[in-house]
């Protein structure tokens, strides 16, 4: 009883001696709802939102021949997916498709929603961009390594080398790992 | 998102603690650095889905 007065009255305390700057408070994860290990934080809470907003608008856009404002929308994201993964895929980007736009518009919906004042921004904690990227990196590799066997590990050397030259090359030119290494967390980092 | 939304909320605060008189700037700075956050919102989302797309195309084409 009195260890829970005296860190709620420090707590306050601490409230109010920050003062009109306080950049870090808002980054803070508290239970909206409390169940224990199964609570519901306002990070997960965030999440939903930023999910439900998503469903709403492509499912709630018309479907009309000359369309409104809403629908053209909803429409320009998915077309710009579409080109953007048709000009990388090629030919598979139906397969993958799916994939990236709910990737990208619950990105997108997570930081425009963050963006609202006493809104709470999920993708700023790094724990969150780094399983996204980790769901990416994992299933890439494990999709690789179903389509094409163990050939899926000549990405890690460059076409038409002889397999002599391999033995120089592997030590001193080990960059598509390193450059893998490098290319990581720059999505991973939340800016 | 979280370098960000720290430099707005610092510049948010200047705004209240210089009042009237002198809180204009930072809230023009206000501004623009939240034109900056989406900005920064909108390029986030689409990198993360390029670089998925160039994952998934290593993964798929091996051979050149």
């Amino acid at each position: 009883m009195t260890t829970s007065t005296t860190v709620a009255a420090s707590g306050a305390a601490e409230h109010a001696a920050k003062g009109p700057i306080d950049p870090i408070s808002q980054f803070e994860i508290h239970r909206v709802i409390d169940l224990g290990p199964f609570s519901l934080t306002n990070s997960g809470l965030w999440a939903i939102i930023a999910i439900c907003l998503v469903s709403l608008v492509f499912l709630s856009a018309p479907r009309k021949l000359v369309p409104t404002r809403l629908q053209s929308f909803a429409e320009g994201i998915y077309e710009f997916i579409d080109n953007m993964t048709h000009e990388v895929l090629g030919h598979h980007s139906r397969e993958f498709f799916p994939f990236v736009l709910t990737l990208f518009t619950f990105i997108l919906a997570c930081n425009v929603l963050g963006l609202i004042p006493y809104a709470f921004t999920v993708t700023s904690h790094i724990i969150v961009t780094l399983a996204l990227a980790l769901t990416v990196f994992i299933g890439a590799t494990i999709i690789g390594f179903a389509r094409n066997g163990l050939r899926y590990l000549k990405i890690f050397v460059p076409s038409g080398v002889p397999p002599l030259i391999l033995v120089i090359l592997i030590p001193s030119r080990s960059y598509p790992i390193s450059s893998g290494r490098s290319r990581f967390p720059s999505v991973s980092s939340p800016t | 998102m979280m370098a960000g939304h720290m430099m707005l909320k610092v510049a948010a605060g200047f705004v209240i603690m210089l009042g009237l008189l002198a809180g204009w700037f930072p809230l023009i700075a206000t501004v623009a650095l939240y034109a900056l956050e989406l900005l920064v919102a909108v390029l986030q989302a689409y990198v993360f889905a390029l670089l998925t797309c160039l994952y998934l195309n290593d993964a798929l084409h091996v051979d050149h």
